[in-house]
């Protein structure tokens, strides 16, 4: 088994490996959603809890002196003879926030978990972009976190792209890795939004206090886990025999004989810790999917994240 | 249990055993794989991580079950045999060997060597027919007696019952034995067990003798392709002293006195004090304490006996006396401790001559104890021994005859002219009329020449012809000189007068009314019935009963006798009457009791009774449960990977 969980296809090299051009088209009609109404920054093409200018009527209020009369309502002074100036939900911009392991444990699969990661923060980076959201995207690992702040608008996209396409797996992280992570990036958000956390979720333990930082800050938190078909179905994919496992971080080597008994308890436990990160996510008010390396990314958009709410 | 390869399975134990526990104590040359997260792999594997190329040797189920596997293969490659059942169709004969020695004391707990031996056999039985549910009831078992001959006791059946009683019937006998009768014997039965209901035969059959070695015939027997297995009985050890042989015969200047002779051997290597006791019908004449000189240990370990030859003084009997001879005191081996004969009664011969009585035949014949000379007369009836001296006559006389240089008108010999003188014989001495020797330098002048039929025996013949004939015609022996022994050397000669003794008894024999005789256990015992006697019976000192028929001569014989010492023959009609016959052991068995090791038959040593039943080999049972391990080890395997 020298190949199995290796990537056949060589790791993207332009934006075009990344997005391809099927894809942008059928993003074009996309649009990244927060379940919640969050205030934003900018104004932008996303409801605000503020009352701005938007074109849905939220409120009337009595006229004081400094207001803008283009907002009175005219209608109203002629009946009631005073003046009331028409509120309008105002359109905000949206925070968006991609966070992408970038541990040793990504970089395996076939297709690669990183790579895959990388295709779906570039798809979600490009809808948000397009929204004139504000997103940042961060990865993180080990070797610490990188992060590309506040892009807004289609242009910065190809900056978006390149960052990622710059991207390399770094270093296994002694501890919590993606709770330190989180813990860095949390302070630097303005504004609450969207944080979309993109991992295989295997390393660590609980990952709940490590979304709480997001989630519990008011964040939409939505976890998507990305898992590659050589860990989902080992023995489909083709593992057999007396094999000396070893971990792509920081585990040491198992010498296992893998059996259909193995392959169940395996299953068994990868299930469970699937089924924790899910609980994770919904503690903190947030969405899980687990999402294998190998589903069509328009597909995914279309189907479960747009049924899911997330993209719409 | 034997094993036939035995290294085989060692070397292979030796050489895959540790190869079996190194693949279990190596650790295995896996695979290397890397994956996200090992973790989830921890609980299942059941694997230590260990750095080193070793792990400790855990319990381990399948471990065991290969071990077994590997020794059950090693098992089946040793062939090991165990001695079983006789199978479906199997054939065993036993041969039990009932010669006198076998009844010698020291077959161990009190029994006699006979006893054990048919112990052995009942053993051998009871593991051939078990009986009981999973006994293999197919088996054919027959059972030779041997004695004076061999006899089947039982033909071949696979039932215990019958076969034990048939062990039961066995009872020893004062005789000799050979194998050789036996195994013809077992070989004829064995090929063709029942005419009616002929099958195919595969094996021969096995043959089990129950011996202590004493088997006259070891020599002589091949083992061809019969397996044979000896059940070797007695220890052989104990010491013995025999009266070998004992002899009386009548003075010949007093016939009424008995002359009893004896040998008496010692088969120990020390020099043995006995008391000897000589009785003459049952009653003591003679005790005398004697020292029996040591035997010599030969090179080889066979003991060759001091001999102490005694002669008892004459004891006046004239009439027929039963002697016996008798080591006082127990050994051992008690039949050999006497011996009996039997020395007929005091009879003259009358013996007719026709001749001058001043004649040197009648001068000589005169001289011969217990011989009556009577006047020639025409009643030659009246005479035991008609003696015709150089006179012819026309008819062949009604009587046993001697007849000396005349023409005796026989059928069976014709006459020739005389021949020249010739210096020169040379005698039979196995007749009995030469028993005293025949002449060496014998000057004879002028014989007859004669013609003689085969069943004339030339008992001294010259150079150019027979001089003596001896033969049987019209009923009665006759004995011809033919040549005039008055013109001869011969009287000068000291055979001459043994000759003429000789000649008397040997033709009177069948014309004497003698009714006491002896014989040898193992063969037929003749002995003469007075006139009129048509039935007799006899009787041994155990009570052995063997009726008999008077033929004609008045001679009754029985046989083979299987007991030695007197025998009481009776008869009640006409007028009741006893004779007695002495029944001697053979000369062949000796009063070396010792037991071989190995039995040597036909040069080739044979095995010694370890083995009972037929060898069973186990290696297909081995390789059947190394088969059913292996299974259940590959069920256990596929339940743990399942």
């Amino acid at each position: 088994m020298p190949s199995f969980g290796v990537d056949q296809l060589p790791p993207p090299k332009t934006i075009e490996d990344l997005l391809g051009p099927a894809l942008l088209a059928a993003m074009d009609s996309l649009e990244l959603t927060s379940r919640k109404v969050l205030a934003g920054r900018l104004h932008g093409d996303r409801r605000s809890k503020r009352r701005g200018f938007s074109i849905d009527f939220a409120d009337h209020r009595p006229y004081v002196a400094g207001d803008d009369l283009r907002y009175v309502d005219w209608n109203v002074y002629a009946r009631l003879d005073a003046l009331f100036l028409k509120l309008y939900l105002d359109e905000e911009d949206l925070s968006v926030l991609l966070v992408l392991d970038g541990s040793p444990s990504m970089d395996w699969g076939d297709p690669s978990k990183w790579t895959y990661a990388r295709r779906l923060a570039m798809a979600i980076g490009s809808i948000s972009l397009a929204s004139r959201h504000r997103v940042s995207i961060a990865s993180f690992s080990g070797d610490g976190v990188a992060q590309l702040r506040d892009l807004r608008g289609r242009g910065r996209t190809a900056e978006l792209g390149h960052w990622l396409l710059d991207r390399e797996i770094g270093s296994p992280a002694a501890g919590d890795e993606l709770g330190n992570a989180l813990r860095i990036l949390a302070p630097t958000r303005r504004g609450r939004g969207v944080a979309i956390v993109l991992s295989d979720f295997l390393g660590g333990e609980d990952p709940l206090p490590a979304l709480r930082v997001l989630g519990g800050g008011g964040d939409d938190l939505h976890c998507l886990q990305v898992l590659a078909p050589q860990e989902i179905d080992p023995g489909g994919q083709g593992m057999t025999g007396d094999v000396r496992l070893e971990d792509a971080e920081y585990g040491g080597p198992r010498e296992v004989t893998v059996t259909p008994a193995l392959l169940r308890a395996y299953r068994a436990r990868l299930d469970a810790r699937v089924q924790l990160v899910r609980d994770a996510a919904h503690g903190c008010g947030g969405t899980h999917l687990a999402v294998g390396s190998d589903t069509d990314i328009e597909s995914l958009l279309l189907g479960q994240l747009k049924s899911g709410g997330m993209v719409q | 249990m034997t094993w036939l390869t035995p290294w085989s399975a060692f070397w292979l134990l030796l050489a895959l055993v540790p190869i079996l526990l190194a693949l279990y104590i190596l650790r295995l040359r896996r695979a290397r794989q890397l994956v996200p997260c090992t973790s989830l792999w921890t609980e299942a594997a059941e694997d230590v991580q260990a750095n080193t190329p070793f792990q400790r040797l855990r319990r381990n189920l399948l471990l065991l079950l290969q071990l077994i596997a590997l020794l059950l293969i090693a098992l089946a490659i040793a062939q090991p045999r165990i001695e079983a059942a006789a199978g479906r169709g199997e054939r065993t004969v036993l041969l039990v060997d009932c010669s006198a020695s076998m009844q010698a004391y020291d077959g161990g707990g009190g029994r006699t060597r006979f006893e054990a031996a048919a112990d052995a056999a009942m053993g051998v039985v009871d593991r051939l027919h078990p009986g009981g549910w999973f006994s293999d009831e197919g088996g054919q078992t027959m059972i030779v007696s041997l004695g004076a001959g061999a006899d089947i006791v039982q033909p071949f059946t696979g039932s215990r019952s019958v076969l034990r009683a048939a062990i039961g019937r066995l009872e020893p006998q004062d005789t000799t034995a050979e194998l050789g009768d036996g195994l013809n014997m077992a070989r004829a039965w064995a090929s063709e067990p029942n005419p009616d209901e002929p099958r195919a035969l595969s094996e021969p059959a096995r043959i089990e003798v129950f011996t202590d070695g004493g088997l006259i015939d070891l020599d002589d027997v091949a083992t061809r392709d019969n397996p044979i297995m000896v059940h070797l009985v007695g220890e052989g050890t104990a010491a013995n002293r025999t009266v070998q042989s004992v002899a009386a015969e009548r003075s010949a200047e007093d016939p009424d006195a008995v002359q009893v002779f004896a040998s008496l051997w010692n088969w120990t290597i020390e020099p043995r004090d006995e008391r000897v006791q000589m009785s003459l019908d049952g009653g003591a004449v003679h005790i005398e304490d004697v020292r029996l000189p040591a035997g010599r240990l030969d090179e080889d370990g066979a003991i060759t006996p001091g001999r102490r030859d005694m002669v008892f003084t004459p004891a006046t009997r004239p009439d027929a006396v039963l002697v016996e001879v008798r080591l006082i005191g127990d050994d051992i081996f008690p039949l050999d401790d006497v011996a009996w004969t039997v020395v007929p009664a005091r009879e003259s011969v009358r013996v007719m001559l026709a001749a001058g009585t001043d004649s040197m035949m009648a001068r000589a014949i005169r001289a011969v104890p217990g011989v009556t000379l009577q006047e020639f007369s025409d009643d030659v009836s009246s005479s035991d021994v008609l003696v015709l001296d150089r006179v012819d006559v026309s008819i062949l006389p009604d009587a046993p005859t001697l007849s000396i240089d005349t023409t005796l008108p026989s059928s069976m010999v014709s006459w020739n002219q005389r021949r020249g003188a010739e210096s020169m014989a040379i005698g039979d001495f196995r007749h009995p009329v030469l028993r005293g020797g025949s002449p060496i330098d014998l000057w004879v002048g002028q014989p007859q020449g004669v013609a003689i039929d085969a069943s004339v025996r030339a008992v001294l013949r010259g150079e150019n012809g027979p001089l003596v004939l001896a033969w049987e015609e019209a009923g009665h022996r006759r004995v011809h000189i033919a040549f005039d022994p008055a013109r001869s050397s011969w009287p000068w000669d000291p055979t001459f007068m043994s000759f003429l003794v000789d000649t008397l008894d040997w033709l009177a024999w069948r014309s004497g009314g003698e009714t006491a005789g002896n014989g040898v256990a193992g063969g037929s015992v003749a002995v003469r019935l007075p006139e009129g006697v048509e039935q007799a019976v006899a009787i041994s000192i155990r009570n052995d009963l063997q009726p008999l028929r008077g033929r004609s001569g008045g001679r009754a014989a029985w046989g083979p006798v299987t007991t030695a010492g007197p025998w009481l023959v009776r008869w009640d009609t006409p007028q009741r009457g006893h004779s007695v016959v002495a029944v001697q052991l053979p000369a062949a068995i000796e009063g070396d009791l010792s037991r071989p090791e190995q039995l040597m038959i036909g040069g080739e040593a044979v095995d010694n009774g370890a083995s009972l039943g037929r060898s069973v080999p186990l290696w297909p049972w081995a390789i059947g449960a190394s088969l059913l391990v292996l299974m259940i080890e590959w069920a256990v395997f596929t339940r743990r990977i399942a």
